[in-house]
């Protein structure tokens, strides 16, 4: 049986389920003038009823197919790593202000993903959200969050 | 006004300094970030999105449009030099390119890619400004029915189209509708699943669900695998193909432009896969269709050209119903909106300027594009020895920027991570993601389009069967749900039993 697939199936069956009982607490309307749960609820019916057509349609056609190895010899801890890392600069990111935080996630960045020798980590870092800050900040006018510097 | 008049009209616009600058600058970033891997003309045209705030709409839109053409143009660069490619509507170049780069032509198959791309993107915009106006006028006279039927049909096409599984392109169209409905309802403004939360209050952002489904969680895939990076050593001399070159490849660049233009019309086709159907075509009228794949000029001719008037007719019905046929079609959306522009049947008339400005801009973006391309191919085939270590760091960086600045709120990145973390899950149990995001800009219209139908027909649900047009759409969109479903049926009559158990 080919687990991951079920497990995809039955989280979108579960989403369209979920969907369909907060979409009752809105106003439904009437088929005349229907209100703002209308096509919220429809939709996670259909998600639903399409869901579980997946799930049924995927034992049926591989009953005995084993699971080809997703997360095999992948680096899937370095994902983690750098999504943990983002996590941190999305919370960081305004105290710290752009220049400061854009400095510790290139620093970080340009170690991990593929080991980079030092002095190109700490020129690269330095010169990217220099660069960066640069270009979009004062050249392009974006708005990049102030911070603890102040610029 | 007339067809020349509107044209020269265009051309006077497209070639003001600031409008001819932004094209220049579209193209050029277009080539890069083709030649580039991981970093798709999608994401690339989300980042730049809030940079574009400060544009005008007609420059910041015909510099958009002009990151997709010349996306087109880099792909096909690396697919010919090192068997990658760099873009989706490339792959199929790689089959012949790369064969004639390793016989030593790879300068002529650069060659015939460019020239094969500007004929082609010059049809292409022909096409469009013959049928972009009169469709136009057509569409002003649509209400909610016909509108609703189009869209039916819309996501009809995409889900057919889709890759392996149907039904995981339909779940992930209803997905996308639903992601659309959170936020405030179009009708009566009152929140829906926000939950409190300001920043779902404002609806999902385009951007980070694109950035975190295209940009971040491409790197995630290509960080998780060790990479090897090599460039095919060899000496590009003489782009120029010669006499026998263009002998061979006149007519695959005619059918594979016109090919292009009007599939790229169709919702959900976009611009990879005419090319995958113009190869398969030149193969089968060639007189010598066993020689495809070992290096012909014709293989590269016909795709390349393909992919690149699928370009011109993808703006076909965005400009004229306002109605994204693809995902790229749906970010450039997102940059008429955000100048306060409706793209669809008034945009001719309230806009002449943006109308015809980014159209005949097209046209000497793909002019600059075959003279930038020329000597600069040196320049790409370096910048594909960047090593990834340095690359994938930037293009998180360019991705956060691009989220953040849209609306100076930092939990936009956390949803573009969410985003991220789907997309890669996605991408590993073969859900595709172009269904969702284009279900996800196309849901509010189909919801106030049902809405409305509804409200005037005084909830008489065979109102989309009334209106000739609606009726049409949705008939041919069932046409197409029952098919597959009735030749899956007749496989199992006419196959016996035995025999399925035999399998």
């Amino acid at each position: 049986m080919k687990r991951h697939q079920i497990l995809s199936g039955g989280f979108l069956l579960f989403f369209g389920a979920i969907i369909c009982w907060e979409a009752r607490k809105l106003d439904m309307g009437r088929i005349v003038k229907p209100g703002p749960g209308f096509f919220p609820f429809w939709l996670g019916l259909f998600l639903v009823f399409v869901a579980a057509a997946l799930i049924i349609h995927d034992r049926r056609i591989n009953p005995a197919e084993p699971a080809p190895a997703l997360w095999k010899g992948r680096q899937w801890n370095k994902i983690i790593c750098v999504l943990g890392v983002l996590l941190l600069y999305a919370f960081f990111l305004e105290f710290l202000g752009y220049l400061v935080a854009t400095f510790f996630l290139m620093f970080f960045l340009f170690r991990s993903l593929e080991k980079q020798k030092w002095g190109v980590v700490i020129s690269g870092s330095i010169i990217s959200s220099l660069l960066t800050y640069f270009l979009f900040k004062v050249w392009l006018q974006v708005q990049l969050p102030t911070g603890l510097l102040g610029i | 006004m007339d067809l020349w008049q509107s044209m020269a009209y265009g051309f006077s616009v497209s070639l003001e300094p600031y409008n001819l600058f932004s094209c220049f600058l579209g193209v050029f970033i277009g080539t890069l970030i083709g030649v580039l891997p991981g970093l798709g003309p999608v994401a690339t045209m989300s980042i730049l999105l809030p940079v574009s705030f400060k544009m005008t709409a007609t420059s910041a839109i015909i510099m958009m449009a002009g990151i997709f053409y010349g996306a087109m143009y880099g792909g096909s660069t690396t697919s010919i030099l090192v068997n990658i490619p760099g873009e989706a509507a490339s792959v199929v170049t790689c089959l012949d390119g790369y064969q004639m780069a390793r016989k030593g032509r790879a300068g002529p198959a650069l060659g015939i890619s460019a020239f094969g791309s500007f004929i082609a993107g010059s049809i292409g915009v022909l096409g469009l400004m013959v049928l972009a106006p009169p469709l136009a006028a057509m569409a002003l006279k649509f209400g909610p029915p016909e509108i609703f039927g189009i869209l039916v049909l819309s996501f009809t096409m995409v889900t057919y189209l889709a890759g392996k599984s149907k039904l995981k392109a339909v779940a992930m169209a209803i997905f996308g509708l639903i992601l659309g409905t959170v936020g405030l309802d179009p009708i009566i403004v009152t929140p829906r699943f926000a939950y409190g939360s300001v920043t779902l209050m404002d609806g999902l952002g385009l951007v980070p669900l694109v950035m975190g489904l295209f940009g971040i969680s491409e790197v995630f895939l290509n960080v998780e695998q060790k990479l090897k990076q090599e460039v095919f050593q060899t000496k590009i001399k003489g782009l120029l193909p010669n006499k026998d070159d263009w002998k061979r490849s006149a007519f695959p660049i005619t059918r594979g432009s016109l090919l292009g233009f009007f599939l790229g019309i169709l919702p959900g086709i976009g611009a990879i896969i005419p090319t995958f159907i113009s190869y398969g075509l030149e193969k089968r009228i060639s007189k010598h269709p066993e020689k495809f794949g070992t290096g012909i000029i014709e293989g590269v001719a016909a795709p390349e050209a393909a992919n690149n008037a699928a370009t011109a007719g993808c703006m076909v019905p965005l400009l004229t119903l306002g109605i994204p046929p693809n995902v790229v079609m749906a970010v450039l959306i997102g940059a008429f909106l955000t100048h306060g522009v409706q793209p669809g049947p008034l945009l001719v008339k309230e806009h002449p300027e943006i109308f015809w400005g980014v159209i005949t801009s097209m046209y000497t973006g793909n002019f600059m594009l075959l003279i930038l391309n020329v000597p600069l191919i040196g320049l790409w085939v370096r910048l594909l020895k960047v090593p990834y270590g340095i690359l994938f760091p930037l293009i998180i960086l360019f991705c956060l920027i691009g989220v953040y600045s849209v609306a100076g709120n930092p939990w936009d990145i956390v949803v573009m991570l969410v985003f991220a973390v789907l997309g890669y899950l996605m991408k590993k149990f073969e859900y595709e993601p172009a269904p969702l995001v284009l279900a996800f800009v196309l849901g509010r219209m189909a919801e106030e389009s049902v809405r409305q139908s509804l409200v005037l027909s005084r909830g008489d649900l065979l109102i989309f069967f009334k209106h000739p047009l609606s009726c049409a759409a949705v008939v041919m969109a069932l046409i197409l749900i029952v098919s597959p479903i009735i030749g899956e049926g007749l496989k199992r009559i006419l196959v016996k039993p035995g025999e399925r158990l035999a399998k």
